[in-house]
This record gives structure tokens, C-alpha cells and sequence, in this order.
């Protein structure tokens, strides 16, 4: 967002709720604070007073559709807050999303209001013993998830593959495509992973759910050893569900090692009734890394054409991809010995 | 000249960290200073290394298209299925200026990125040589832009 815009967001947000809560009077906004969390868009935490009842929250966050790394054809705020809506009333705590604004006559770019839920992200600094009762819940949720019925949701326009075989082949398409409009110099080691990718699609797919393409710790908001909020939905897609575990245990096996994480595998196949694909989980696993990366080349993108040239999207396009580059790397060359 | 880039990037390093970040009190602003204090330390990275790592990354691509070359020329399906990369290597001066080699290395990883997008996936022996090469390119280059890149700033 614009400097300008910044410095007046506190006066668009107050003209904003009394436009959206006319039920109230005398709004006041207060405690504007950018929240330091979140790699692609960009966000505010604020607190709301009125006088008058609403049926919405005083503790609220403002994010913006400015991203550093994500474009709207592959991860839109308006997809995430779609995905939001649906979930609003299913296993899957999810905050409140009021408002997805368009009209950028408000901040100048579309933006969504929403529900600031009480709770902690920071995984792994806690005991061993709070982190499993975390995951296990967390485990819960994730075989609900893929039990639910996305279709009556309303959440067929995430576009549905049509079989087991089109799950993967969908996400590989979209991502290369991804891949070839951000790249500003060939990246070998990109087109080898695809290659290898290509290679070894799954085709046993035991049922097309709704997943959440980033899924665990860092994704979701914890207290007292319990989910209470899953945060992150903007790579939401319809697909396999090997795709969330295989991220799910990219995250955190080697946290809380093998005996534990095979634990939870067991558990998530025992509460969804999904028979465990490990080859499928391998195939999203190094297809998760080639998704970071390229989600990354939006940013270096960005940042080089001048239509974001800030340090955030700098150190996101060039650092973070890092030890994604490595594993792809390892990945096609100990696939050719 | 004196000072060199680097001495002055060290400068603003130095005031960023003892005079600037210790005044910030959101996360927020400790969290873009400590990007920009990685942005200086990977320029100051780029000052000194990136010119030599860019010569050694072009004469390490003019190697792999060198054997892609040799390769093809003596096997048919890895010529049929390289039959569209174009592998020749250009000139390339003793003393190259910093746009020229990245030109350069535009136009010879181009080449390299065709090979790999081309290759075939059933390869007799020859040809997995040839893969094994450039892997072993993927795997220089990976590192190379690490040197650059993964840098720690303190």
C-alpha cells in the first residue's frame, strides 16, 4: 500500500465500519498495528468501539490484497475469503470474514475485514508435550476437513478435478505456468523438477477433498494446547489429501520426530478413513518445494520490474526459496543414480 | 576508490544496527530492518564475489553445451530430441564486462534450460552421461547462488 494510505488508515477503517455498521454510532478506531506475521499480504491488527450493538467483532485485522509473492490468478483474497465463508459453520475453526472489499476508492486495492481470534502461532518454542496436543487436535481437524462435502459448500469454483489423475495434473499445469510468467532467467533446476514432477504423477487419488496447500504450524492459531483458528486459506485448492499431510509432515517431523509423526498419520487415516499414499505424499512433497519456489519468482518478479520494489519482497523472492532450491536439487540428482 | 563499495556498505550497516534499530519499538520495523540489514550484507556479498562467480558459471555452461554438442553428434534419439537447442557457444572476451557476461550467461543457460526441458526420459548410456553433467552444472550453480545469497547478517 501507498505510504499516504498508510498514515490514513485509521480514518478508513472508522468511515469504513460506520458505512458497513449503520447501526452504530460514534466509531472509533484504536491500537493500528502491521502485524510482523505473514510472508505474502500485507496486514494490520486494529481494535474497534462503538456505541450500539453489532454482530461483529471489536478486536478486527485489516488485509490487503497487496502480496509480495502471490498473483490473483493462482491465490486470490477474494478465493481466501470465499474459502472463509464456507467454512464459517464446519468443523474447521476458521475467524469471521466480514467484509471483501472491491471499490478502490477506500485504500486503493481490494481488502477484507476480519475477525482477530485470541491465540499464539509461535509453535516452535513450546514444550514437546504442548505441540503434540496441539498436532493431535490439529489432526482432528485436518480429517474433518477432508470429510467435508466441498461441492455443497458452494467451493466447486476452486475448480474440481474430475478424477485422481487430474489432481495432480491440474496443480502441476498451473504451477508451471506460474512458473514461466514470473521466471526473468531459466532456472534449470526448475525445469528439472518439473521434468521429474511429470514423471511420477499419482493417479490413485481414494478421494478429492477440500485441502488447504499450506497446512500446520504457522497456519493456524493456538491456546491452551487447542486449535482456535486456522488462518491461512489462500492456496486452497480441490484435490488429493495426501497433498496436506505430505506438507503437514515436511513441517514438522523433524520437530517432533519419526515415532510421533507416525503416530498422527496413523490417527488422521483412523478419523478420515483415507488409506495412507506414501507415494503420493512423496510426489506433493517435492512438489511443495517447486510451489515455494515459484511463489518466490512472483516476488524476485516484483521486485525487479519495480511493481513492488520493497525489502520484504526482496528477502522473500531471494532467501526463502533457499532450501527449496537445495531439496529439488538433491531430489533430480538422487533420482538419476 | 577508497572507501570501496563494501567499506561504505558496512558504514550503513553499522548505523542501521547500533542507531537505528535499537530507537524501533514495532515488530513490524524490527522485522524490515533486519531485511534491509540482509539486503546490505548480500550487496556487499555481490560486490565482492558475484563477477568471479559469473565467469566460473559461464565457462561451467559453456562445458555442459560443449558435451551436449559431443554427445549429440554421435547418438541419434538424443540428436532427434535436441534437434531444436541451439548449442553454440559464442566468443567470449578475457576480461568481460558485467553486462556482457550476464548477457552471456542469459543466452547460455537459456541453451542449458532447453537441453533439460528436451531431454528425453529413456536414455542409453551416452545420454545419461550427458544428464549426469548437468546435474552436476545444477548442483555448482545452486551453490554458487548460495555463496550469494545465503548470508547472515548477524
Amino acid at each position: 500500500m501507498e505510504p499516504d494510505t498508510i498514515e490514513r488508515l485509521p480514518e478508513i477503517l472508522r468511515a469504513y465500519l460506520s458505512e458497513r455498521l449503520p447501526e452504530v454510532r460514534n466509531v472509533t478506531i484504536h491500537n493500528v498495528a502491521r502485524s510482523p506475521g505473514g510472508n505474502s499480504r500485507s496486514m494490520w491488527f486494529f481494535d474497534a468501539d462503538w456505541e450500539g450493538d453489532a454482530p461483529v467483532s471489536k478486536q478486527l485485522m485489516f488485509r490487503a490484497n497487496e502480496s509480495t509473492c502471490f498473483r490473483d490468478e493462482e491465490a486470490s483474497l477474494e478465493k481466501e475469503y470465499r474459502i472463509f465463508r464456507a467454512l464459517q459453520d464446519t468443523p474447521v475453526p476458521v475467524p469471521a470474514n466480514y467484509w471483501y472489499e472491491r471499490d478502490p476508492s477506500w485504500a486503493g486495492e481490494d481488502f477484507v475485514i476480519r475477525e482477530r481470534v485470541d491465540g499464539d502461532t509461535n509453535f516452535r518454542d513450546l514444550p514437546a508435550e504442548s505441540q503434540l496436543a496441539i498436532l493431535n487436535h490439529f489432526v482432528e481437524i485436518l480429517a474433518a476437513q477432508h470429510n467435508l462435502d466441498w461441492e455443497a459448500l458452494g467451493l466447486a469454483f476452486l475448480g474440481a478435478p474430475k478424477d485422481g489423475p487430474e489432481c495432480a495434473r491440474m496443480v502441476v499445469e498451473r504451477w508451471e505456468r506460474a512458473t514461466k510468467r514470473e521466471l526473468l532467467e531459466p532456472q534449470p533446476v526448475m525445469t528439472a523438477t518439473m521434468a521429474w514432477l511429470k514423471r511420477n504423477l499419482p493417479t490413485e487419488v481414494d478421494r478429492i477433498v477440500l485441502g488447504q496447500g499450506q497446512v500446520g504450524p504457522g497456519q493456524v492459531l493456538f491456546k491452551d494446547d487447542r486449535v482456535v483458528a486456522s488462518l491461512d486459506w489462500e492456496s486452497g485448492f480441490i484435490g488429493d489429501p495426501m497433498s496436506d499431510l505430505a506438507y503437514l509432515d515436511f513441517m514438522v517431523r523433524q520437530m517432533i520426530g519419526d515415532e510421533a509423526m507416525e503416530g498422527l498419520i496413523t490417527r488422521y487415516a483412523e478419523l478420515s478413513g483415507l488409506p495412507i499414499r506414501r507415494d503420493n505424499m512423496r510426489f506433493y512433497t517435492v512438489f511443495q518445494s517447486y510451489w515455494a519456489v515459484s511463489a518466490c519468482l512472483a516476488a524476485v518478479n516484483r521486485f525487479a520490474t519495480g511493481e513492488m520494489r520493497k525489502t520484504q519482497t526482496l528477502v522473500l523472492g531471494m532467501a526463502a526459496p533457499r532450501s527449496f532450491l537445495r531439496r529439488m536439487e538433491r531430489i533430480v540428482r538422487e533420482d538419476a543414480a | 576508490m577508497r572507501p570501496t563499495p563494501a567499506e561504505i556498505v558496512e558504514g550503513l550497516e553499522y548505523n542501521l544496527r547500533a542507531d537505528l534499530m535499537p530507537e524501533l519499538d514495532t515488530p513490524w520495523a524490527k522485522r524490515i530492518a533486519g531485511n534491509m540489514l540482509w539486503a546490505l550484507e548480500h550487496l556487499k556479498q555481490r560486490l565482492s564475489e558475484e563477477h568471479a562467480l559469473a565467469v566460473e558459471e559461464n565457462s561451467d555452461l559453456r562445458e555442459v553445451l560443449q558435451a551436449a554438442a559431443k554427445a549429440r553428434s554421435g547418438n541419434a534419439p538424443l540428436a532427434e530430441s535436441l534437434a531444436g537447442v541451439d548449442l553454440t557457444l559464442g566468443d567470449a572476451r578475457e576480461w568481460p564486462a558485467p553486462e556482457e557476461l550476464t548477457a552471456e550467461n542469459a543466452r547460455l543457460r537459456t541453451a542449458v534450460d532447453a537441453i533439460v526441458e528436451a531431454f528425453p526420459a529413456e536414455r542409453d548410456a551416452a545420454a545419461e552421461d550427458l544428464w549426469r553433467e548437468i546435474l552436476g552444472y545444477i548442483a555448482r550453480q545452486t551453490e554458487r547462488d548460495g555463496a550469494l545469497i545465503e548470508v547472515n547478517p548477524g
